[in-house]
């Protein structure tokens, strides 16, 4: 690419910002959705508008926050434009089922059983801490939540994982 | 601490070095049971959200494929009237530059910015495989290493979009078996710095868009040789 070209050094800028996150960033959408497709076009409207707000990053070291903050408000909006308030049964099946499929390991295959149907609030904030990393403080500015409501989800949401997939160690709870 | 407390706090962090919890485990066997137990689900749940993104998608591919409708059952009714409605307007609608094809693939483009890397990472030739076998037969020797494939939705039907690396950078190819065109259209998107075109390829037709810089002749005319349909 001649470096003269603005548009082509722009591109390649953002190729090489988001090219490292892009599969968590479908992670992070599916775990949102519990749908492949729509994780999918909420990544890729989500990509065209950073791309579009690529100046309103004034720190490179704060890329992942800023793209999740995206996909996080793009996956917002598809709810508020197509008012999928609910989800089909069957949709959400076949999402698990293909979750499922994509596994070669029972123990693996029964946590993503329990993941997926666990209740979005407990999810979320699992999926940041535990997949992307993110500090209780950072997913209390992502989640717009208090850190110690963080706290309470997060361990609400081993718990009941916990419960779901090893009985036995909530058993030693009691 | 009490073990609620030590439990709440190691359930919302099982990685916390807190000090006071670490001294309550070392003083207290069933919290050092119940943490280690945690901390072993821990990875179990790292691996579990930590999927393959590239098998989920292949896998959902897969599953949509039986859902497809066979093109008679479509025929019946309403169906059909707009069947006929698409017929005259396919008939009708203007071709060459900036038409609806020209205009549809690069609108494509936009969507799937993060295929547009430089980078030498090949997709595997299994995954390639999988993605144009139902479109067509490859013979692939020749052109630059495939970085990016994926089915694609476009005007109706599951097409393969590659990224091959170029001599300029990416090239985007649609391999397009259902989107007939006259002639070679010229493909632009000017404000990226891209150019490209539509070769008629048998009944269908290939899109390749890449840099304005990248000679696209020679690709061009690999691609028409190394592409077979196979639908």
């Amino acid at each position: 690419m001649p470096e003269s070209d603005p548009g082509s050094a722009a591109r390649l800028k953002f190729d090489r910002l988001v090219a490292p996150w892009r599969d968590d960033l479908f992670r992070y959408a599916f775990w949102l959705s519990r749908d492949p497709d729509l994780a999918q076009d909420v990544v890729q409207d989500a990509l065209v508008r950073a791309w579009r707000s690529i100046d309103s990053l004034r720190d490179e070291n704060s890329v992942k926050t800023w793209l999740l903050t995206i996909v996080r408000r793009e996956h917002a909006r598809f709810y508020e434009r197509k008012r999928l308030e609910t989800k089909d049964i069957d949709d959400l099946s076949m999402a698990e089922s293909a979750l499922i499929a994509v596994g070669h390991d029972t123990d693996v295959d029964d946590m993503r059983r329990a993941l997926f149907n666990l209740e979005e609030d407990y999810r979320e904030p699992l999926v940041l801490q535990v997949l992307l990393g993110f500090s209780t403080q950072e997913i209390a500015e992502l989640m717009a939540i208090k850190p110690g409501a963080v706290l309470t989800r997060l361990h609400r949401a081993r718990k009941k994982l916990v419960a779901d997939v090893r009985p036995e160690l909530e058993a030693l709870e009691e | 601490m009490e073990c609620t407390q030590v439990r709440e706090l190691i359930g919302a962090d099982p990685a916390t070095s807190d000090a006071v919890a670490e001294e309550h485990l070392k003083a207290c066997p069933a919290c050092t049971a119940y943490a280690q137990r945690l901390r072993a689900s821990e990875q179990l749940i790292g691996e579990a959200l930590r999927f393959d993104v590239g098998a989920l998608r292949q896998q959902v591919a897969l599953q949509q494929q039986p859902r497809r409708r066979p093109p008679w059952a479509a025929v019946s009714g309403v169906a059909a009237a707009l069947l006929a409605v698409v017929a005259i307007w396919a008939l009708l609608r203007p071709v060459g530059n900036g038409g609806p094809l020209a205009a549809d693939v690069a609108e494509h483009w936009y969507h799937e910015p993060y295929s547009w890397v430089v980078t030498d990472v090949s997709v595997s030739d299994a995954r390639l495989a999988e993605v144009v076998k139902d479109t067509a037969k490859l013979n692939w020797a020749g052109l630059g290493p495939v970085t990016y494939v994926q089915a694609c939705l476009f005007r109706g039907h599951l097409v393969p979009h590659l990224v091959v690396q170029g001599q300029a950078g990416p090239i985007m190819v649609l391999l397009l078996p259902h989107e007939a065109v006259e002639g070679a259209e010229p493909l632009e998107i000017p404000e990226q710095g891209l150019a490209g075109v539509i070769v008629p390829h048998g009944p269908g037709s290939i899109a390749i868009l890449g840099s304005a810089d990248e000679p696209l002749e020679s690709a061009q005319k690999n691609l028409v040789a190394a592409v077979e349909w196979s639908i």
